[in-house]
């Protein structure tokens, strides 16, 4: 009430440039050669924290898809994903995924960038929020039950050698030199098989070397519903993913170029697409439509349009997503039926997502639809994704177990993993009939 | 639990002489402990038995003879443990001189359950040993009862001490024996010492890990819940600290 009318407010210098800049033809065409590289890292780096924000979606989504006794681990964990994996990125990543790549297999420079043109550390940056994305959606599929240092140990090495050398093959490089892949002509504009499958697939061997969670089946095999304890969170954390995506896709363009519109609007389109998929589906088999399958089937209409939307036309990227989004749902029944305990779907949204979303690619490409020849190379990227990407996840996760294990105890899982690893509780007012000692015991 | 035995006329003569030379906080201690098993007269024959702590052993070990008979003559065979802590307990409650200390020394050579047991506390913040096992075994029932309330379709005694008795195998072996023997129904008792932070919390998990697949971990969570409440509202000492072993 005391507050100023809006017609008192008066635009400040900031919103005189936006508005300059938004009107000025020569704005349009940032064609200034000093101007063009400085918008490009703008956008660039803006981009890459958009990407960033996405760990915060991870974080609620998978905390509030579990029991409130683990949400300080959930969260440590999709925090901790980006912290260590900044740095192994940062020291070992960049390099195997981007460095001068001769042999198509490896890239062989870069390591712990330093002292190079300001403008390579750009791209670092924005390529060091990717690999910490991949990291973390093994996070979500084994919570409840994992050792925290385990997981680091894991997911340092997802972020430092399994993402990149995938990542090399596909999307290398910056040094010279060209990835395999890359010189078919694989699609995967975005990441939907060098992020999202590749995270998806270390999810399932890490879910098939940890084990389902306590009770999740009973003694004759029957899945049981573990619900999570907030659904506003996993909402939350939802929107924040989609808001993400956009920079995940619209950034991949690497520069500010007209593109960026394009490829956002197919973004959101599969997004959107995805959750109509998923609830369709539903529908059809007259299920109860779910939120948390619905925000599920929403995630992997996005992930279903990150390789190819570039190169759709919307309504394209909106089939992609539909099919994407009802896929989610098949997926989820099945791996539940092979009785593995992914806790927030990551397998079905990711790596079923992911190879949907490749194959839809080659389909949708609007230069050349249908196109059987590159459908054959997205599969070939697909199936090599696969064989890397679970093969070596699953060595590498049995060799953690080996060392640390992997698994925590039934004693903390019954404690929860909030107290067991982190020694705090996420809702301290609300647990205070937690079956546990409780910090004023020790 | 009262039925007769063929002692019984043999007490009932002794029991009018005995009952002068009992100091009197100890002979309300043993009825209020023995009443809850017997009726008023029969108790009042077993208490008559107690002749306080032996001059030449413990003050333990003089009860644990004690309650060894008269479970032997008044028909309470396996509930030893419970009426030598019950026995404790209400000594102490109301000042009796003759209550015994856990931590009294143990004659070697009495072969009693209690005093095969440590004769102090122990090393952790645990009960004293008789009392660990005590604790365990009513929180195992409690857990038992609940599985009985929520799976009834599923529920038989066998299957789910069975089920129990299954993954409770990273359990030291000669504590193992003692819950096999208890779970399968050769003891009435839970024997060996249950500490916290050992045996007893580990048995308890084992016991929570059976509940989850049976129940599934939601609800075992709320069943824990429900008997650490009830524990903790509890005027027994022995149930009330049962936070310690979570």
């Amino acid at each position: 009430m005391d507050a100023p009318a809006p017609s008192g407010r008066r635009p400040g210098p900031l919103a005189w440039a936006l508005v300059m800049l938004c009107v000025s033809p020569a704005a349009w065409a940032v064609e200034d050669p000093p101007l063009r590289p400085a918008v490009d890292m703008l956008w660039l780096v803006v981009a890459g924290a958009l990407v960033f924000f996405m760990q915060a979606g991870f974080a609620f989504v998978e905390s509030g898809m579990a029991r409130a006794k683990n949400t300080v681990n959930v969260i440590m964990k999709n925090y901790c994903d980006m912290c260590f994996g900044a740095v192994a990125f940062w020291a070992v990543g960049y390099g195997l995924m981007f460095g001068s790549n001769s042999s198509g297999w490896l890239g062989t420079s870069a390591f712990g960038l330093h002292g190079v043109p300001e403008g390579e550390y750009g791209m670092l940056f924005f390529q060091m929020m990717f690999a910490a994305t991949s990291a973390t959606i093994v996070s979500g599929a084994i919570a409840e039950r994992a050792r925290f240092s385990a997981y680091i140990v894991g997911s340092i090495a997802i972020t430092g050698i399994i993402y990149p050398v995938f990542g090399s093959w596909a999307w290398g490089s910056v040094y010279g030199g060209e990835g395999w892949l890359k010189s078919m002509g694989f699609i995967d504009f975005a990441g939907s098989t060098v992020v999202h499958a590749i995270g998806g697939w270390s999810a399932l061997a890490a879910l098939l070397v940890i084990g389902p969670r306590l009770g999740r089946f009973g003694p004759d095999g029957q899945p049981r519903q573990i619900l999570g304890h907030n659904l506003s969170s996993v909402a939350l954390g939802a929107f924040i993913l989609w808001i993400g995506w956009f920079g995940f896709n619209a950034g991949s363009t690497l520069s500010a170029s007209v593109s960026v519109g394009k490829i956002a609007l197919n973004t959101h389109l599969g997004g959107a697409g995805g959750a109509l998929g998923a609830m369709a589906l539903l529908t059809v088999l007259r299920r109860k439509v779910l939120l948390t399958v619905t925000l599920n089937g929403s995630i992997a209409g996005l992930v279903s349009v990150t390789a190819g939307c570039h190169v759709m036309e919307p309504a394209s990227a909106l089939v992609a997503g539909l099919v994407g989004g009802a896929l989610s749902v098949l997926a989820a029944q099945v791996i539940e039926a092979f009785r593995i305990d992914d806790v927030v779907g990551a397998v079905s949204v990711h790596a079923v997502g992911g190879v949907w979303g490749t194959l839809a690619a080659g389909l949708f490409n609007a230069a050349d639809p249908f196109s059987m020849a590159q459908l054959g190379v997205q599969a070939l990227g697909c199936l090599a994704a696969f064989v890397w990407g679970f093969g070596g996840s699953l060595l590498m996760y049995w060799l953690i177990d080996m060392v640390v294990p992997l698994r925590a105890s039934t004693l903390d899982e019954q404690r929860g993993l909030d107290f067991t690893e982190h020694y705090e509780l996420g809702y301290p007012e609300f647990q205070q009939d937690a079956v546990h000692r409780g910090k004023q015991h020790d | 639990m009262n039925s007769a035995t063929p002692n019984s006329s043999r007490t009932l003569s002794i029991a009018a002489s005995s009952m002068t030379d009992i100091e009197p906080a100890a002979l309300q201690a043993l009825m209020l402990a023995l009443g809850a098993y017997l009726p008023p007269e029969r108790a009042r024959q077993a208490a008559s038995l107690w002749q306080g702590p032996s001059p030449q052993g413990s003050a333990l070990a003089g009860l644990s003879r004690y309650c060894r008979q008269v479970a032997r003559e008044f028909g309470l065979q396996g509930r030893e443990a419970e009426l030598h802590l019950g026995i404790i307990r209400a000594m102490r409650q109301l000042g009796a001189h003759a209550a015994p200390s856990p931590a009294d020394p143990v004659p070697a050579g009495d072969d009693v359950r209690a005093t095969r047991v440590e004769p102090a506390l122990s090393a952790n913040d645990s009960l004293p040993p008789g009392m660990s096992a005590w604790a365990v075994q009513r929180f195992l029932e409690c857990i038992e009862q609940a599985v009985a309330r929520e799976v009834p379709q599923l529920y038989s005694p066998g299957r789910w001490r069975q089920s129990v008795l299954a993954r409770a195998q990273r359990i030291p072996a000669p504590l193992l024996q003692h819950a096999a023997d208890w779970l399968q129904g050769r003891s009435a008792q839970l024997q060996g010492d249950w500490p916290a932070r050992g045996a007893g919390t580990r048995l308890i998990n084992t016991a929570y890990v059976a509940l989850a697949e049976w129940v599934g971990p939601v609800r075992a969570d709320a069943c824990f819940t429900a008997v650490v409440r009830d524990f903790e509202s509890s005027q027994d000492p022995a149930l009330s600290g049962v936070r310690r072993y979570l």
